[in-house]
């Protein structure tokens, strides 16, 4: 009867195979930074795409919306004189329940501070309408405000035209909208 | 494997984003054009209405194959009435349409 014994032999990777391991890790490494420096990229891009059309959407509405309720174009109020850049708006004032009040105004003032469109509102002691500054767009890089007449208190429509433009790493997205209202009772 | 088919998975979520950021800018643009020329027309006295015309506006070239155009008739059943129609085209892979209708009266439109 002869004795068998079971002879296991212990291997490690040869230096080839660790070699092609290495490789292969590092090559996966490469495409999943590639694909994570890609992936950002592109997030910033759309983040400053949505920023870009929203502020400009938001910024004109407001534009739009207070040019539809006042009663005229003023040349001046408070520190601000209009132009191109200044648009001054009175408004008629409203009570807390939100009727005009007769024979009083507020006014609103659009102007850039920097490159960020601000709208100031400045109520008469009997208006109700809060005394706010509001931001409404970063970034602006362009702006014209053009009056249909030369004299403010003449102006019956005013059209805005606007650029936003901002950067995102080495690109840059920007846009270029405009937008036209009539004042109250025209 | 599990990464990058999760990567791949961010990646085609990321392209959808882009689809819809475009697709928002170009309706909003298209609104802004049709909204401006409506403006336009409402200033219009109802004798001068033209009763068609091409919409010229610089927000088209930010469009994809974008025009404009407005047409101007008479609506229907009453006189001294005129209906507005603008409209704005452009292609985002396939032929989109932005419509805005107004009614312009000869004196105004008053009950």
């Amino acid at each position: 009867m002869s004795n068998y014994k079971l002879q296991i032999t212990k291997r490690g990777f040869t230096l080839i195979e660790t070699i092609i391991v290495i490789a292969l890790v590092a090559v996966a490494g490469v495409i999943l930074s590639d694909l994570f420096i890609g992936q950002n990229r592109l997030y910033r891009s759309e983040t400053a795409e949505l920023n870009v059309t929203a502020d400009a959407r938001a910024a004109l509405d407001d534009v739009d919306n207070y040019l539809r309720q006042a009663n005229r174009a003023v040349a001046s109020h408070s520190t601000y004189s209009a132009g191109p850049q200044i648009l001054i708006l009175q408004i008629q004032s409203v009570d807390g329940s939100g009727r005009l009040v007769a024979g009083t105004f507020d006014y609103a003032v659009y102007y850039l501070s920097a490159s960020d469109l601000w709208r100031q509102v400045f109520p008469d002691a009997a208006s109700s309408r809060p005394a706010a500054a509001k931001k409404l767009a970063n970034h602006i890089n362009g702006l014209v405000f053009t009056y249909n007449n030369p004299d403010y208190s003449l102006v019956t429509e005013v059209q805005t035209d606007l650029t936003i433009q901002e950067s995102a790493g080495a690109q840059t997205r920007s846009i270029t909208a405009s937008s036209k209202a009539k004042l109250r009772n025209y | 494997m599990f990464i990058l088919v999760t990567l791949l998975a961010f990646y085609t979520s990321a392209l959808n984003t882009v689809a819809q950021s475009r697709k928002q800018r170009y309706e909003d643009l298209a609104y802004r054009v049709a909204n401006k020329q409506m403006e336009s027309l409402r200033a219009t006295t109802y004798v001068s209405l033209p009763p068609s015309g091409a919409v010229s506006d610089s927000m088209l070239n930010q469009i994809p194959s974008g025009a404009g155009s407005f047409t101007v008739a008479d609506y229907a059943g009453y006189t001294g009435i005129k209906e507005i129609t603008v409209t704005v085209t452009w292609t985002d892979g396939i032929a989109k349409q932005l419509q805005l209708k107004t009614l312009a009266g000869n004196g105004g439109i008053n009950p």
